[in-house]
């Protein structure tokens, strides 16, 4: 049990330096990128004109005419207060922000990981039961088109046919609960497809192994063997796939939520770095490590669930 | 029914990137009821490949063609379902590369048990009793640790002991023991020999052990099989075998023995190499005649009961 | 076993924490989203609704209008205006209506010969929802409010851009109030109209730091009484208004950021309507009225006009002859009626058709002439032909057909020799292009700043103008810089107006740029709400009305 709690507490300590390493490369980014969001706030729609002055005052303001690094340690000092900072445009507290995106951009990623999972885990089981016949063919197309499709044709051809056509769900918004379908259910086709195929190919692999043979002798059937042997062992990569795959869209499926005008983090991020609101990104970045990282420590833990290897260590007891 | 089983005109060849390879060749051969066959050969002479395909567990990829019969039945040409019957229950496989053949992230207890519950889904606590009996013969006196242990965890002679317990669960008629003594020390080999002579005489029916082994099965065996590339050479009791050996690769055999001095069996001859349609041990063999590139000599049979393979007693 | 059973669970449960209550978090529009559903049923019905059934079931009086905005109509707290105007929250002292300026809360205004001194005379019947009078107090408290700096992403507010050069402010009895200036302004109440004056009750944001904190409350027609960050804004009518009422009691404006979504949505039944500059393009909106009965499009003249801006400072186009054969070459006609389908009327004339100071100048399209000029100048220069680059914002490019247009003018001048490559570009560089002057030629939408234009001819075209030269117009001509320096100076507004019409000839003969063609706002509307009329910011939400 302890060597548990050390192990996890172990892998947070790695949050620290991935945290300062991110942060500081965004900010360096961000200041080496064009554009400058003094100019934007002081002239948002492009013909507004201000003095040499009235720069002066708002660089100060933001804070943004110290040079970067003296920035960035004040933007440390804030953080350790636990103070994101305020948006240079809409002057909204990030902190608030995030609080009110997060679970929204979190519980569109969770309903998406659940079709990812139900339907590509178990399309790749079927795929590899039924391997060469009929359904094997029918479903691996069907994982080859989903993967190839790009997201936001998928949503249109969904907002079309299930909003405006049937009118079984709304097109946009998260007004009501179904608002989350349509867009969980665009993110997850790409990746159910990419994790059934895995899940095909890990399965078979494993197939091909002496222990899967020695269960057929005992006189399983192709269908048992796969489920009860090959699957637990070639979960791994997959596990590993999608372990990733959630780190990205917790990030924020941006394009998605952008369409069905979900106001989660994506969105967010994305309109924050088209108008150079560096605070905004750099909490962004924050967060996006601190996912990283917590995905990685929730994949360790899976691991030492499906493998007891790594749980009992190779010599034995 | 005859609890024999019975291979005539086997062959088994493999399909690869559309190009079929032949491993085994015009096997005729009788396992009677009661006996301990040996098959013997080197490695690639096709006896695991022959060994797996009585319960046909082959990959995909393997072509089989001939009979195979059993109780009645010709086992090549069951559908898949009534095969899963078979195995496991009336013919049991006891695996080589023991820790392979464990499913290193399912303790062993549910394994052995599987053995059982893949035919009913009852008889749970029967099967449990039967797995720390056998677990007990096995030498293991703690099947309590054992049963929850992971194959990695265990000695590679522990594995052994416990493949061994899991061809046995179901008390099958017929055991089939691939490479028993593979990579094990004299000791283990040994403890091996008496657990499968102890099987051999009281639990089944009947047993195949594939070994190249030579020692191990003339302990064990009853009746040997002699396989070169896929073609049985000899076949016959063990004795008269291993102690007058008739076709010239079984007496190279032999004479490569430590205890014979290991004489090594010549180097194939390049010329003679290329010819599929004719013996094939002709490229090695001292006494290959010109008949014997171009014709497969057929299987004489000799007045002590055996089947030899060539021309000089055709 | 019980390690392995752990670590399964921890890692279940933290999967799980991040899928938990999908029916929290927005339970305020959930009640309202779900009578919204119910009533989206007699919506549709709503058409059958029959005048007996007015006092009990009126759809006016129940059910929601849903309009979709690209942007969130509620900014929020951090924002100087709080929310867009086209919220019928706010209100100012002037407006400006299709280029004319009418009272609003100042119900007349006056000033000195100088024009040093303005008194302006307040309405005596507005109050705020709240309960609060506009008065002389209110307002001036509005003013200092601007005092705070607080920026805004719709425009910037304060009190020197309003009032500029204001030397002091009174009070001079309950609904009066004078201003005094340093320097004479002729245009006050052009500045002061919509965005340049908007008055917040006292009682919603906070003497120190002028930050509205809950709710913005106002004079308007409407009032917020819900708001989600980023998704909508629930509007219900002022029954106090002092003017005329608004229609329909509840208005939703939902924030749809992607303009396919939102035709998605107006086709889908979700919303009646859709508002704000840009919410749907011209021909997205033509198509759909075409392919779809259900719908109605309405086009209301903007301000916004479609320009080629130069950076006077390359070789060739610092020549006014060049600058005159590119005029030349740009068919309007053709671009007008080929790609507008001819919706938008052909530019010739710098102010957009929209302002009442528009002098309806006629140019012409002479190809020949056009070749003939060019060559004169790049013979004169030695050199064969010329090549420059057209730098267009993307934001630009996509709301407006800019590319098709850039595409076409590419292969027009290329028979005059001159070359140029179109970049589009994103916003953050577009600017910074601009800011460095490393372009020749943009093809851009822009309109007034207010409806009086002699800051915008100054900014653009004089030469201390700060557009001028912060977007590296680098546009020298006297003449204009003289007329520039008149304008302000005149009270009297025949006299600007002269003024301003010599500006537009100056500028149209001289080719300071080539205006194209004058955007329209489209608005687009189902036809279960009727009366729904594009005005300068947002559409009319106090006319809109189901249809019977």
């Amino acid at each position: 049990m302890w060597t548990l709690i050390r192990y996890i507490l172990k892998k947070m300590a790695l949050l620290v330096p991935v945290l300062v390493g991110i942060s500081v490369m965004a900010f360096a980014l961000g200041a080496m990128s064009p554009g400058d969001p003094v100019d934007q706030v002081l002239n948002p729609n492009g013909n507004e004109s201000y003095t040499r002055e009235e720069y002066d005052q708002m660089s100060a303001r933001m804070g943004l005419d110290k040079p970067v690094h003296i920035q960035y340690i004040n933007w440390l000092g804030n953080l350790s207060q636990g103070d994101l900072g305020r948006s240079f445009f809409t002057n909204k507290s990030i902190v608030e922000q995030l609080a009110r995106r997060i679970p929204i951009s979190a519980r569109l990623a969770g309903l998406s990981m659940i079709v990812t999972v139900v339907l590509g885990v178990g399309g790749g089981v079927a795929m590899a039961v039924w391997k060469d016949r009929f359904l094997d063919h029918l479903l691996g197309a069907c994982s080859a088109v989903a993967l190839s499709v790009p997201g936001f044709w998928t949503a249109i051809v969904l907002m079309g046919l299930f909003a405006e056509k049937w009118k079984l769900l709304p097109t946009s918004g998260i007004v009501s609960g179904t608002g989350y379908l349509l867009p969980a259910v665009t993110l997850a086709i790409p990746s159910t497809g990419a994790c059934a195929r895995l899940t095909r190919n890990a399965i078979l692999d494993e197939v091909g192994r002496q222990y899967v043979t020695v269960a057929v002798s005992k006189g399983l059937s192709r269908r048992q063997t796969i489920v009860f042997h090959a699957l637990g062992n070639g979960l791994i990569p997959v596990v590993t796939y999608l372990g990733t795959h959630m780190a990205g869209i917790l990030g924020g499926a941006s394009i998605v939520e952008t369409i069905f005008a979900v106001p989660g983090i994506g969105s967010y991020a994305i309109s924050a770095v088209q108008s150079k609101d560096y605070y905004v990104v750099q909490a962004y970045v924050l967060f996006s490590g601190l996912v990283y990282v917590a995905v990685n420590i929730l994949l360790d833990l899976l691991y030492m669930a499906i493998n007891p290897r790594i749980r009992r260590g190779e010599a034995g007891q | 029914m005859s609890r024999d089983i019975e291979i005539k005109e086997l062959n088994v060849s493999f399909m690869n990137y559309g190009r079929e390879t032949g491993v085994v060749t015009d096997v005729n051969a009788r396992f009677p009821e009661g006996s301990i066959t040996g098959l013997i050969g080197e490695s690639g002479s096709g006896k695991s490949v022959l060994g797996m395909s009585i319960p046909r567990l082959l990959p995909a990829s393997a072509k089989i063609r001939g009979s195979c019969l059993y109780d009645g039945r010709d086992l090549l040409t069951l559908s898949e379902k009534e095969m899963k019957e078979v195995r496991g229950k009336e013919i049991a496989l006891i695996p080589q590369n023991p820790t392979e053949s464990l499913n290193p992230i399912r303790v062993v207890g549910r394994q052995l048990v599987e053995c059982v519950t893949a035919h009913e889904k009852k008889g749970k606590k029967e099967a449990r009793e039967r797995r720390d009996l056998l677990l007990r013969r096995f030498g293991f006196e703690d099947p309590k640790r054992i049963n929850g242990s992971y194959s990695f965890e265990m000695s590679g002679g522990m594995n052994q002991r416990v493949v061994s317990a899991l061809g046995l669960m179901n008390r099958p008629k017929w055991v089939i023991a691939d490479e028993p003594t593979k990579g094990l020390d004299a000791i283990l080999r040994h403890q091996v020999y008496e657990v499968l002579k102890d099987i051999g005489k009281s639990e089944v029916k009947g047993m195949l052990v594939i070994t190249h082994d030579i020692i191990l099965a003339r302990a064990l065996c009853h009746r040997l099989m002699v396989l070169y590339k896929g073609c049985v050479m000899e076949q016959g009791e063990t004795k008269a075998v291993l102690e007058t050996p008739m076709h010239p690769y079984t007496r190279g055999l032999i004479g490569s023995l430590p205890e014979k001095g290991m004489h090594p069996i010549g180097r194939a001859d390049r010329e003679k190499v290329g010819c599929l349609s004719g013996c094939r041990f002709y490229p090695r063999c001292p006494w290959g005649q010109e008949r014997c590139g171009k014709e497969m000599p057929p299987e004489a049979r000799l007045l002590d009961g055996r089947t030899v393979r060539c021309f000089q007693y055709a | 076993m019980r390690k392995r059973f752990l670590a399964l669970l921890l890692a279940c449960s933290a999967a799980m924490a991040f899928t938990s209550g999908c029916k929290d978090g927005s339970a305020p529009g959930q009640k309202a989203a779900q009578t919204q559903e119910a009533e989206r049923g007699s919506a549709a019905d709503g058409q059958k609704t029959s005048r007996e059934e007015e006092a009990k079931g009126n759809p006016n009086e129940e059910t929601e209008v849903v309009i979709a905005t690209y942007r969130d109509a509620v900014q929020g707290s951090g924002d100087a205006f709080y929310c867009w105007e086209g919220t019928y929250v706010w209100e100012a002292l002037t407006t400006n209506n299709g280029g004319v300026i009418e009272p609003w809360l100042a119900q007349s205004w006056e000033h000195n010969d100088a024009c040093t001194e303005w008194t302006f005379r307040l309405r005596d019947d507005a109050f705020f929802t709240d309960g609060i009078q506009f008065n002389a107090d209110t307002c001036l408290e509005n003013i200092d409010r601007w005092t705070h700096g607080i920026t805004s992403t719709y425009t910037s507010l304060s009190v020197e851009k309003s009032f500029p050069n204001l030397d002091k402010m009174e009070k001079v009895d309950e609904f009066t109030v004078k201003f005094t200036f340093t320097q004479p302004i002729t245009t006050l109440e052009y500045v002061l109209s919509d965005y340049g004056s908007p008055m917040f009750s006292p009682g919603c944001f906070d003497k120190e730091t002028g930050v509205i904190s809950d709710y913005a409350v106002g004079t308007g027609p409407y009032k917020i009484t819900d708001h989600v960050d980023g998704e909508y804004v629930l509007l219900e009518r002022n029954d106090d208004y002092y003017g005329e009422k608004g229609k329909v009691k509840y208005f939703r404006i939902r924030c749809i950021p992607d303009a396919q979504t939102r035709i998605s949505a107006l086709k889908a039944g979700e919303v009646m309507g859709l508002a704000d500059n840009g919410a749907i393009t011209m021909a997205g909106a033509k198509n759909l009225c075409d392919t779809d009965d259900n719908f109605s499009m309405d086009s209301t003249p903007s301000h916004m006009t479609e320009y080629i801006m130069f950076n006077c400072n390359n070789e060739f186009l610092a020549d006014r002859r060049m600058r005159e054969a590119l005029n030349l070459a740009t068919d309007r006609e053709s671009v007008c009626g080929v790609l507008y389908n001819g919706l938008l009327e052909p530019a010739y004339s710098f102010l957009s058709a929209q302002s009442v100071f528009h002098l309806d100048l006629q140019g012409e399209y002479d190809l020949e002439r056009a070749k003939a000029l060019a060559r004169e100048v790049l013979d004169e220069k030695g050199a064969d032909h010329a090549d420059m680059t057209m730098i267009i914002r993307s934001s630009t490019a996509s709301d407006y057909n800019c590319k098709a247009v850039a595409e076409y003018l590419k292969q027009v001048y290329q028979e005059l020799g001159v070359f140029f490559s179109i970049e589009i570009v994103d916003s953050s560089i577009y600017k910074e292009r601009q800011q460095e002057g490393s372009y020749d030629m943009t093809l851009t939408v822009f309109g007034m700043n207010n409806g009086d234009p002699a800051s915008t001819f100054k900014q653009y075209f004089a030469s201390d103008g700060n557009s001028n030269h912060s977007l590296n117009y680098n546009y020298y001509n006297e003449k204009i810089d003289e007329l520039v320096a008149k304008a302000p100076a005149l009270a009297d507004v025949e006299e600007r107006s002269r003024i301003y019409d010599e500006i537009q000839t100056v500028l149209f003969e001289d080719s300071a740029c080539i205006p194209i063609c004058y955007q329209i706002n489209v608005n687009i509307h189902n036809k279960a709400i009727e009366h729904y009329r594009g005005r300068t910011f947002g559409v009319g939400l106090p006319t809109i009305s189901w249809t019977e």
